[in-house]
């Protein structure tokens, strides 16, 4: 007959230093049946000195710190309407806007700031950038003139700004756009192009 | 040199079974302690010899893998082995969890250990590489470079040697001993090229040693006789049984930790400490860095200050020993009439809930440590297991027969003159390759072979 080792035994074999005792009956005991499995959200108790986080979480098989699974949570994105499909450059993964994209973003319901990491191909406009705009429904998140080079814009996000929902939808837009056939010279790349995104996400202020 | 059979093994202090790095091993070292050694291999010195098929096998064993379990061919299983190198940890030695221990420590073996890098090719400190990594854990790199094929390394050796006589072609099928069972007398011999069996005497000087394998061995002793008794050295009805393998789980974890490490050096597994405290069986988490970013890692980087590195992990562990899992015979006969072995390996729930339990406390210790974090892939690690080419256990080191087969000087019990070499004979497998505990066993062997010739 298959036998466990209960969660008490565990403990007071674990914990109680002087019981050595307890601790070989435990490790016999083991011998007869599978080792007890800390269960997720929580770890054993230890004895005193021990190295223990006493709390983590479940994310996708990571096991985490709950605080770690409420960043992560915040940094998923889904990238809707207006993308070109992502590409790899240089072990980076970066997606092209076509012109006016929407990505939808987990509602962090309190003060915020949104991540930007882009790049603008300022060159081909000429001396007038493009303007790019982040909205949230009526609210205009940020406009600005879009700079050469990769770049990480941060934008505060006011408590309740994106609204009352769990998700909600921030749209990119560009005042221009370009097909690179068109202005490249060699370029065969006939897409209409807003600018390059490397990554958004939402970081919580303190 | 390379001879045809003998009449007698009159002129030899030692005979030994089998041409894989234990039996080259033990020859070569007997014969640079001047005692004299007749070697047989089923195979040819290149050609691997095709005609007798491997085992039958049922449960977790991967139809790639069980092939390799015997190679018939001067070298053996070196001809395919991967060249990973890794001591036992003490822990293995004695190990309650496991519900038997190795009736030598691992103390004794070290010296051994030692001299077995220089075997394969390492260095000695090999041995000793380890260090602590995080609480509970220990980084325990293995030495992986290209393997020694001792079929090729060391053919001009063997070529040379006038103490070491090896017969190619030529297959032990059977052993005969007194009444009494205390002494093997005779050996049968199945020639390949003649279709011949012959009846080798073995003389009261020599020394028997089967050195066929985790399988190769239990598969000769386990062979009928014709008069129904017992097969010699089967006494104990131990033989084929306690198999075990080194259950591998590929992309069964990831992790995401603040050290930048090549291939081969992140490698880690629980302390000893760690292991008595939770009731571990041995596992190592062998860390591969990726190549491209993880959110994770950008995640902990932000929080942290410091860069942090993605890894995916294979693992290797340990299986408990258990009489079901065995070599056993088939009614299909080979060329040499040698019965066909079966192999049954099914790796149980504490298996695998072993592995799941140590990355669980990994992961803890990374969190408390601050170290980073840790995946478990539960589609991987509960269906996915495939064992590693790995047989051990089939004839078991014990203190008695009631409970193995060979005493702590690998000899069957009972018996003066027979000895077995080879992961056959370990009582639990730990983690580790056996390639390198093989050869520890196979030296010490030589000590005790060559301490009896005198």
């Amino acid at each position: 007959m298959e036998r466990r080792i209960s969660r008490r035994s565990f403990v007071v074999g674990v914990g109680a230093g002087a019981a050595a005792a307890s601790l070989v009956l435990a490790t016999r005991e083991s011998a007869l049946g599978p080792p007890p499995v800390p269960a997720r959200g929580s770890t054993p108790a230890r004895s005193a000195g021990d190295a223990c986080c006493g709390d983590y979480a479940d994310y996708d098989g990571w096991l985490v710190t709950r605080a770690d699974k409420r960043r992560l949570a915040l940094d998923r994105v889904r990238y809707d309407d207006g993308w070109h499909a992502a590409e790899r450059q240089g072990g980076t993964t970066l997606r092209w806007t076509r012109g006016s994209a929407a990505l939808t973003v987990v509602n962090p319901r309190t003060a915020a700031t949104l991540h930007l990491d882009y790049n603008a191909l300022a060159g081909v406009f000429g001396d007038a950038p493009q303007v790019v705009t982040l909205s949230a429904g009526d609210h205009l998140l940020s406009s600005f003139p879009a700079a050469a080079g990769r770049r990480v814009l941060g934008v505060p996000l006011g408590a309740g700004v994106l609204g009352d929902r769990d998700l909600a939808v921030i749209r990119i837009d560009v005042d221009r756009t370009f097909v690179p056939a068109s202005v490249i010279e060699g370029s065969s790349d006939t897409r209409e192009l807003g600018i390059q995104v490397y990554g958004v996400r939402i970081e919580l202020s303190d | 040199m390379f001879i045809s059979v003998p009449a007698s093994t009159d002129a030899y202090d030692c005979c030994v079974v089998g041409s894989g790095p234990a039996g080259i091993t033990l020859a070569l070292e007997l014969a640079g302690a001047n005692r004299t050694v007749l070697m047989f291999e089923t195979g040819a010195a290149r050609a691997v010899r095709e005609d007798m098929p491997g085992a039958v096998g049922f449960g977790h064993l991967g139809v790639d893998h069980r092939n390799r379990h015997s190679v018939r061919v001067l070298g053996g299983t070196s001809r395919v082995w991967s060249g990973r190198c890794l001591t036992l940890m003490e822990r293995d030695f004695d190990n309650p969890a496991t519900g038997v221990a190795w009736p030598i420590a691992r103390a004794e073996l070290v010296p051994y250990y030692r001299r077995a890098a220089g075997v394969v090719e390492r260095d000695p400190s090999i041995v000793d590489a380890e260090r602590p990594w995080c609480p509970g854990f220990v980084l325990r790199p293995f030495s992986q470079r290209a393997p020694t094929r001792f079929g090729i390394k060391y053919f001009d050796a063997l070529e040379r040697s006038t103490n070491v006589h090896v017969v190619l072609g030529c297959s032990v099928v059977g052993l005969d001993a007194n009444a009494s069972r205390t002494v093997v007398e005779t050996a049968s011999c199945f020639h390949h090229a003649s279709g011949r069996t012959h009846r080798l005497a073995i003389a009261p000087r020599s020394r028997i040693v089967l050195a066929g394998g985790g399988l190769g061995n239990a598969q000769l002793l386990l062979q009928p006789r014709s008069d129904g008794a017992v097969p010699v050295g089967n006494e104990s009805g131990l033989v084929g049984r306690f198999l075990m393998e080194h259950p591998h789980f590929h992309g069964a974890a990831e992790l995401v930790v603040d050290e930048a490490h090549d291939s081969n050096e992140l490698v880690l597994a629980a302390n000893d400490e760690y292991a008595t405290r939770y009731g571990l069986l041995g596992s190592t988490v062998i860390c591969e860095r990726s190549t491209t970013d993880h959110p994770l890692a950008d995640h902990l980087a932000r929080e942290h200050g410091r860069p942090f590195h993605h890894y995916t992990c294979e693992i290797m562990a340990e299986m408990m020993p258990s009489a079901g899992n065995r070599v056993f015979l088939t009614g299909e006969r080979d060329a040499a009439g040698f019965y066909r072995p079966g192999v049954r390996c099914v790796f149980g729930a504490r298996d695998l809930v072993n592995v799941e339990t140590t990355l669980r406390l990994l992961g803890d210790s990374l969190i408390a440590s601050g170290k980073g974090r840790v995946r478990i892939v539960n589609d991987r690690l509960y269906r996915r297991a495939a064992g590693g080419g790995h047989i051990m256990g089939t004839t078991r080191m014990g203190r008695d027969r009631a409970t193995s087969v060979v005493d702590r000087d690998c000899r069957v019990h009972g018996y003066r003159n027979l000895f077995v070499a080879g992961s056959s004979v370990f009582p639990t497998g730990g983690y580790a390759n056996p390639t390198l505990t093989i050869l520890a066993l196979a030296l010490r062997l030589v000590d005790r072979l060559a301490a009896e010739a005198s």
